[in-house]
């Protein structure tokens, strides 16, 4: 409210109402129960700006809260929220016709819906009403509901993460990465000494080297001195191959550890994610994201991290040795420094973007080929391979492009770096050798100088090309943290309930859902299905059957209303005990690869041999599994043996009557087989049904008949309930569907099939 | 194209027998063939790649077809003034008409563009989820904050456009 205050005075500070008007203004706007904003204004151009309900009317406020347009509350016949594509509108019926009194883009349409009831109540009470603006508005207004905010900066989060990317900054990335490495982190320290130790043997010989050549130069030489530093040299270079075997092999056994842990986190992440995350995504790309991201943060962790350290050790190391050497060369030699530094950052921000076009063209190639695998038969049976490859051909071009433009840019600036680079090492030799030969400099410094800048030039260069590798991990990570950080729509929450005894009663509450959120499928659903009751949802395709059932699962939660269980709400069950309560038999069954008796002990791993046996044999399916020469230990799934459309059903259905659950819900299951096996079926799901709340989905009505109850949906709504007869009687909805699928099965004969 | 097709109608544009309008509630309502038919919504079969065309005149309340209009030029001036205004208030997908950057701010992406609605700017955290192809050279492009936007023919735009989009695309 404090806002509407500070408003009101620039209102009529700006405008020099006077003051007294501004006051009661102000004061009406402080009694707003209901602020709701918009973004499009009437010229349909975006602008931001907010509508006001107080107990007496609704104004219309401009970004900056001055008052627009008011309509008192005897104005208003009628409220309409009108719901278009990707937006929507509120529209105010008064006498002199429709006004639109705002207009919003789809981020706002939740918080319309759930302010109309509201809206409506207001505009049904006879006068305004004393005390309950300030009940009112204590509740959340406009845009806070259905947002979430970041745990971290408190910034509104659209896509319900838990933390916003904006927190998850290089540095906290480049932490959360490291992280990994801590498990292993006395491998990692041992790795670090060794990487110390071989610093300072690189560095050394050269040294040496100097004081090889001045021994010579010196006229004072000596053999002994000469072997001293020969064999110093050599244990030298005995040691450090040592040391660097040591350094692979601790590398090879932490990056692989490691490795094994990111995946496994990924995977993890993948599976804890909620049905809608994978709705609106190809899957290939998570195949690549869990493979080749984590091997990329692999090779930062092993082999990126420690080089870059040692090569920022190693630059340090070098330029303190040069500074010892000859400290005003040194000088002169760090100009091009800055320059180079600059360079980097010109550089930067272009290598990320190309990187980032260059993965995705990578992930559009993985796309096309996992589309053209998963549809393979479509693609066979149209014969459009051409087609296929003519698209494979334009994804694949397109990487190819992105991967020349950013070698491109690489081979147009590496030489560059050379260049400079062998300019400062002329310039060395130029006055280095002038103060040799004036003599204020010895022979062997001016080599192990001049050798010395080389291995400086060499991080430098190396800093350059690395950036290109971060930009790399810093994209993979980014992808793999994504995945690790989305949070799954449908969250357990911390005080979730394990349930003991189920009834089976379950209960919808005016449940509205839309998988795209500008559609609901379901709409203001009230359903109570008894306990042990057999249900049969009937209704023509997309009338919501299919969704109310994944409802029922919890694969998605309600956008409004709710959905009990024994009286609790689905959101407050733990979801591992929600789902081990639910028996599903799916359309399309799925088969994992293994045998027949792991596919039907999917869900209860624990079943003995006699209890799957059991199972089968309630389903009817003992029989044909018998008639298969490895009988129980058949494969199956992708790459094992075929089973018929029936078939799997009934392995579906063993796998239903293995785990025993209170609720049972059956998908069409008998769409597509022949008139005997739908029999064999239809007895082992009677066989099934019997003493649990059952949910069933038919497109044959006739196999509906021994529900209890008939709900029929029709655009996302109830619009009958009743036994068969009582339906078929009363000659609506289900009499014609009936009908018309009697005529169906007529006409095959008809036709002479 | 557009050309090809526009002489092929002027030859033989004949007008339906529909009337539309919005009633003083301010629905849209029809009368087809002399009959009315109460409050109607309209569906643009093609919302992207044909606006105007193939219209799908549908009952409110059942969305039951009650007429596929080849084309708006098939309406009474009138009724296609207020068709107009129906699909204009029913489709809220603003199309992108210029692309003034697009840049990768920390792990963020930002895009400052010009629309048929005006100026905006469009946060994504995401790209790569963020667009999706609807055909050849046409995008819908979603923001983080699930606003959508249309963008197709980045070819005919000017050429500050084309490189940013190059950028990316």
């Amino acid at each position: 409210m404090a806002r509407a205050k500070e408003t009101d005075n620039s209102r009529s500070a700006e405008y020099g109402i006077r003051e007294g008007e501004a006051a009661v203004l102000r004061q009406r706007l402080a009694g707003a129960w209901l602020r709701l904003p918009a973004d499009i204004n009437e010229a349909r151009q975006f602008q931001s700006y907010e509508i006001v309900f107080t107990d007496r009317e609704m104004a219309v406020l401009d970004g900056q809260g001055r008052l627009q347009r008011r309509y008192s509350k005897g104005m208003i016949d009628e409220i309409e929220l009108r719901e278009g594509i990707a937006g929507g509108s509120l529209n105010l019926l008064t006498r002199d016709g429709m006004r639109e009194a705002a207009r919003f883009t789809l981020p706002h349409m939740e918080a319309y819906r759930e302010a109309m009831p509201r809206i409506t109540a207001w505009l049904d009470e006879p006068l305004p009403l004393p005390g309950a603006g300030a009940v009112l508005a204590a509740e959340p207004t406009g845009t806070a509901a259905g947002h979430h905010a970041c745990r971290v900066c408190g910034r509104r989060l659209w896509h319900r993460r838990t933390k916003c990317l904006r927190c998850s900054n290089k540095y906290m990335m480049v932490r959360r990465i490291l992280a990994y490495a801590r498990p292993h982190r006395k491998l990692m320290i041992a790795s670090g000494v060794l990487l110390l130790v071989s610093i300072v043997f690189e560095l050394l010989p050269t040294y040496l080297m100097k004081l090889l050549i001045d021994n010579f130069t010196s006229g004072g030489g000596s053999p002994s001195v000469l072997m001293g530093i020969i064999i110093a040299m050599a244990s030298i270079h005995l040691v450090g191959t040592g040391v660097s075997m040591a350094r692979s092999f601790i590398g090879l056994r932490f990056g692989g550890k490691l490795m094994g842990d990111i995946r496994k986190h990924a995977f993890e992440a993948i599976m804890r994610l909620s049905m809608s995350y994978f709705d609106r995504r190809q899957v290939s790309q998570f195949i690549s994201r869990v493979q080749n991201d984590t091997e990329e943060l692999k090779q930062f962790l092993t082999d990126g991290f420690i080089q870059f350290l040692s090569q920022v050790l190693m630059a340090v190391g070098v330029l303190g040795l040069l500074f010892y050497l000859n400290a005003p060369l040194t000088w002169m030699i760090l100009i091009p420094v800055p320059f180079l530094a600059g360079g980097f950052l010109w550089l930067w921000p272009r290598i990320r973007i190309m990187w980032y076009s260059q993965w995705m063209s990578i992930m559009n190639v993985n796309n096309v080929i996992g589309e053209a695998l998963q549809g393979i038969r479509v693609i066979k049976a149209f014969a459009q391979e051409k087609r296929e490859k003519e698209r494979f051909a334009k994804a694949n071009d397109t990487l190819v492009k992105r991967m020349i433009s950013m070698g491109n840019l690489w081979m147009s600036v590496s030489p560059l770096f050379s260049l400079v680079i062998a300019a400062f090492g002329l310039l060395v030799w130029y006055s280095g050798g002038k103060s040799v030969l004036q003599g204020g400099m010895s022979l062997g410094t001016l080599t192990a100088y001049a050798s010395y800048l080389v291995m400086f030039f060499g991080p430098l260069q190396y800093f350059g090309a690395s950036l290109n590798m971060i930009n790399r991990v810093m994209g993979s990570a980014e992808r793999i943290f994504e995945l690790m950080d989305a949070a799954s729509d449908t969250p357990d929450r911390e005080d979730a309930v394990q349930l003991t005894a189920v009834r089976g009663e379950i209960r919808f509450n005016g449940v509205r859902y839309g998988y795209d959120k500008s559609r609901a499928v379901l709409k203001d659903m009230d359903l109570t299905i008894k306990p042990g009751e057999m249900i049969g949802l009937v209704g023509p395709s997309g009338a919501g059957k299919s969704t109310l059932i994944n409802l029922v699962c919890r694969f998605y939660d309600p956008d409004g209303g709710s959905i009990t269980l024994d009286g609790i709400d689905l959101r407050d069950i733990a979801q591992e005990s929600l789902r081990s309560r639910i028996g599903v038999v799916l359309q399309e069954t799925f088969l994992f690869d293994g045998t027949i008796a792991q596919n039907i002990a999917y869900g209860k791993k624990d079943a003995s041999p006699e209890g799957i046996i059991e199972a089968a044999r309630l389903a009817n399916a003992h029989g044909f599994i018998c008639g298969l020469p490895e009988g129980y230990e058949t494969g199956v799934g992708e790459r094992g043996h075929r089973l018929s459309g029936g078939e799997k059903q009934r392995i579906a259905i063993a796998r239903a009557v293995l785990l025993d659950p209170e609720i049972l819900i059956l998908d069409e299951a008998t769409a597509s087989v022949d008139t005997e096996t739908e029999r064999a079926i239809q007895e082992a799901l009677a066989r099934l049904v019997r003493g649990r709340t059952t949910i069933a989905i038919a497109h044959r009505l006739s196999t509906l008949r021994d529900a209890d109850r008939l709900i029929v949906l029709e655009q996302g709504r109830i619009v009958e309930t009743g036994t068969h007869e009582e339906l078929y009687r009363s000659k609506r909805t289900y009499y014609r569907l009936v009908e018309s699928q009697k005529q169906m099965t007529d006409s095959p004969s008809e036709v002479g099939i | 194209m557009s050309n090809n097709s526009n002489l092929v109608f002027m030859n033989r544009i004949q007008l339906y027998d529909v009337l539309l309008y919005h009633s003083r509630e301010g629905y849209l309502k029809a009368v087809l063939g002399g009959e009315q038919m109460g409050r109607v919504k309209l569906v643009r079969c093609f919302p992207y790649s044909m606006p105007d065309r193939l219209i799908s005149i549908r009952t409110a309340d059942t969305g039951k077809e009650l007429l596929l209009l080849p084309s708006l030029d098939h309406l009474q001036e009138e009724s296609r003034s207020a068709a107009m205004l129906e699909l204009e208030r029913e489709y809220m997908i603003p199309r992108i008409e210029r692309i003034l950057s697009i840049r990768k701010k920390g792990p963020e992406w930002i895009w400052s563009v010009d629309t048929d609605y005006g100026p905006s700017t469009l946060h994504m955290s995401i790209l790569h989820e963020g667009i999706h192809e609807l055909a050849d050279g046409r995008w819908i492009v979603t923001d983080d904050d699930g606003r959508r936007f249309e963008l197709s023919n980045v070819d005919r735009m000017d050429k500050q456009s084309r490189e940013q989009w190059g950028k990316i695309g």
